[in-house]
């Protein structure tokens, strides 16, 4: 038995898109439809090479004097030709074909919960996808429109789906956008699910946030940790977004999720508090109050509150420490706020 | 907030930036020109000029009352030397067309009265009247209001005004800002109080006449030495008055009223006056009912900070028709905004800090809030809102608010305290 390859014509990200054996030779590639191998792109001539067997028995890949010739992957110059050996790839014009021996080393199966997130959304059916999108869409809308204080809480609620949908849909856009100029599928159903259903995902956190300070006030923990889940949801959507546009690799696209994560938190904290936070006249408390039955609430007693709250004196003390009374208070008149006439 | 039903008093202070005042009426019986004549010449006209500029940043008027050059005027008058002596000086115009340098020797901030010296002896003083006057009596106001020169307003002895922590004599009588400081004084010359406020159209204030008595006493005491900074004085005088404030409100528990089916605290003391509201828009599915208890008392401290002892508010929410959600929605927003009376800006007080927690008192529950903010000048005293709201219960709810100002903040502690404890509700 003589040599026999695979030839495989691979797309433009390298994944195998046919694959066909021979055992003859020699094996011409070329676009015109008298080759074995027939390359569509325009940048391949009708008959821009062809695979045979050399003087010595080896099998050589040889460039036909074509218009944009032969080269190895990542290289400039051209080659005329180059020996087989299992996997390699050369790229013909724009096209890229590989050639592989019964030989060639294939890893074992991975394990079905390895599966990417790519496959689960290449998965769902636009059925699936929609439902997704009509729960999500409901929650948010549900969401507001239940604790609305609005005069007419059904216009207004109306007026949140409208702006909603359409804040959403510009996003999901964008990034199916980005998937199509990066030569992607559009895959605008799946970018509106994913990212309404974070959303969604978001709005629920930010009630669980809300009932969670409301019934422990004072545990900073707590507020911290799920501040930390709020940030890792927003991750977890951005990084999905990169993967249903399928740009980058895996570990590029946790690399900028992460970048992204530090350089909001550095911006954060490079922005100061404002040491005159709550102003002097008007007082804006911004505690909520949530609609949790009493048995939910744990209370202290209130010496215990009174003792508690003499926190709110040493913070005011030690603000008061660092701010001496200004040596030249402004003119009378010059500050209006509630003057005696 | 709701539209505070109360009157808010004027302070008799001229000002660089005042308005112009309207004309004085001029009285035309005999006794009124007699006491002109024999008076007028005690009285002289006060000027707070800040040294940069060498312009006047207020002014108002004050009266002689020893030999020596002693004279009486408000705090007020002269509260912007007393806080920055560095930085303006206090001036006094007297008959003779003579003005003169005056020093400040005592200060009373609690009656809103001081004691001046100019070194520059005086013929005509005035003597404070021992007996006291009766109602119905005719008094003679004097002052220089605006830039209007020596006036002398005629008008009625209406007695104590009624619901004040601190005494003050109600004179019906036009005075206006300038006029801060100058002598009211009957028939025989004798000064009944010093003017302080007014309220509106001839409601005026007068600081009864034995308190400047026993500041000028003080003074002239053997021995009696002004202290080199005063601020520190104010600080004691408010926090000793304060002391004596909270030991009255706390004397006898609260009276309550029913609002729905809760009892809340209400007119804390008789100085407190309650006003009571109901909100309903027929649209609306909620309604408001409001409570609220004031005290017509003012601590002048600064220009920026004037102190309103104490405020109490009380709403109750309530629906029968919108959702717990809702209805958690509409308390936030009412429980978000508040406004503090009393003024004070960067330089006076420092930003509010708060401390919240979930309370539980008498079986019932509260979600309650503390914020406090420190006032820079003095030491030891703070501004203190506390407010609560009631957990648990279903589509009705109270919020309250306390507001205290410069108080220490244990005495706040206390009134807090005997604040929430007598809040009840049937279940």
């Amino acid at each position: 038995m003589g040599p026999v390859i695979f030839v495989e014509v691979l797309d433009h990200r390298g994944r195998v898109a046919r694959r066909q054996r021979y055992d003859t030779f020699p094996v011409h590639l070329g676009r015109a439809y008298t080759n074995e191998v027939i390359l569509d792109d325009r940048t391949v001539c009708p008959a821009h090479a062809r695979i045979d067997l050399r003087e010595d028995g080896a099998l050589q890949i040889e460039d036909l004097g074509s218009v944009n010739g032969m080269r190895l992957p990542g290289a400039r110059s051209r080659v005329v030709t180059v020996p087989v050996a299992t996997g390699v790839t050369v790229r013909l014009g724009r096209a890229a074909v590989r050639v592989c021996t019964p030989d060639h080393p294939v890893p074992p199966a991975l394990r079905e919960a390895d599966a990417s997130l790519t496959r689960i959304v290449e998965g769902m059916s636009t059925g699936g996808v929609l439902g997704v999108i009509a729960a999500a869409m409901a929650v948010l809308v549900a969401d507001f429109g239940v604790s609305t204080t609005d005069a007419s809480a059904v216009t207004s609620t109306l007026e949140f789906a409208f702006g909603v949908t359409i804040g959403l849909g510009f996003w999901a856009a964008a990034w199916a956008t980005i998937g199509r100029l990066a030569g992607r599928r559009f895959r605008y159903l799946k970018h509106l699910a994913w990212v309404a259903g974070g959303a969604a995902g978001l709005a629920v956190l930010a009630r669980v946030s809300r009932y969670t300070d409301f019934v422990f006030p004072n545990a900073d923990g707590l507020a911290a940790i799920i501040g930390i889940a709020g940030a890792a949801l927003a991750g977890t959507i951005l990084y999905g977004h990169f993967a249903i546009a399928d740009v980058m690799r895996r570990r590029t696209r946790l690399i900028t999720v992460g970048a992204v994560a530090v350089a909001a938190f550095a911006a954060s904290e490079a922005i100061p508090d404002d040491p005159d936070e709550g102003t002097f006249t008007d007082l804006t408390v911004t505690y909520t109050i949530e609609p949790l039955p009493r048995w939910m609430v744990p209370t202290t007693d209130l010496a215990d509150f009174l003792e508690e709250a003499g926190a709110a004196r040493r913070a005011v003390d030690r603000l008061a420490e660092e701010d001496a009374p200004s040596a030249l208070p402004p003119r009378p008149g010059e500050e209006g706020e509630d003057l005696p006439q | 907030m709701p539209v505070a039903h109360r009157i808010r008093l004027t302070f008799l202070l001229g000002q660089a930036l005042a308005a112009p005042a309207t004309a004085q009426v001029t009285p035309e019986s005999r006794a009124g020109v007699d006491v002109f004549d024999r008076f007028a010449p005690a009285v002289a006209a006060i000027r707070v000029m800040e040294t940069n500029s060498n312009a006047k940043s207020a002014s108002g008027s004050g009266f002689f009352v020893t030999a020596d050059g002693h004279l009486v005027t408000n705090y007020h008058v002269i509260a912007d030397w007393v806080l920055t002596p560095a930085r303006y000086a206090v001036e006094v115009d007297f008959p003779g067309d003579t003005t003169a340098r005056a020093e400040v020797l005592a200060v009373d901030v609690v009656n809103d009265l001081a004691v001046l010296r100019v070194d520059a002896p005086q013929r005509v003083v005035l003597r404070f009247a021992r007996a006291g006057a009766s109602q119905g009596d005719r008094l003679y106001a004097f002052g220089f209001p605006g830039d209007m020169g020596i006036t002398i307003v005629e008008g009625t002895y209406n007695a104590y005004v009624e619901h004040m922590y601190h005494p003050r004599l109600h004179f019906t009588g036009s005075l206006n800002p300038g006029m801060s400081g100058g002598p009211t004084v009957n028939r025989a010359g004798e000064v009944v109080g010093v003017n302080v406020a007014t309220a509106g159209n001839q409601l005026s204030m007068l600081v009864p006449a034995a308190h400047a008595d026993s500041l000028l006493a003080a003074v002239l005491a053997p021995g009696y030495a002004p202290p080199a900074d005063f601020v520190p004085t104010i600080g004691a005088d408010v926090a000793g008055d304060r002391s004596r404030y909270v030991e009255r409100l706390l004397a006898e528990p609260f009276p309550t009223v029913r609002l729905d089916r809760f009892q809340v605290p209400t007119r804390p003391a008789p100085f407190f006056e309650c006003w009571g509201e109901t909100d309903t828009e027929a649209r609306e599915r909620w309604e408001y009912l409001d409570h609220q208890c004031v005290t017509d008392d003012e601590l002048f401290v600064s220009e920026d900070y004037v102190g309103s002892a104490a405020l109490v508010f009380h709403r109750v929410v309530r629906s029968d028709t919108i959702n717990r959600f809702r209805f958690a929605q509409l308390l936030t927003e009412s429980f978000q905004v508040n406004s503090f009376w009393t003024g004070g800006h960067l330089g006076e007080v420092t930003p509010f800090r708060c401390h919240r927690d979930n309370v539980g008192v008498g079986g019932h529950a509260f979600v309650a809030v503390l914020c406090t903010r420190k006032l820079l000048r003095f030491a030891d005293l703070y501004d203190v809102v506390f407010k609560a709201a009631t957990l648990g219960v279903g589509t009705i709810g109270l919020e309250t608010t306390l507001q205290m100002s410069a108080i220490q903040f244990d005495n706040a502690l206390r009134v807090m305290r005997a604040f929430l404890e007598s809040i009840t509700w049937a279940p």
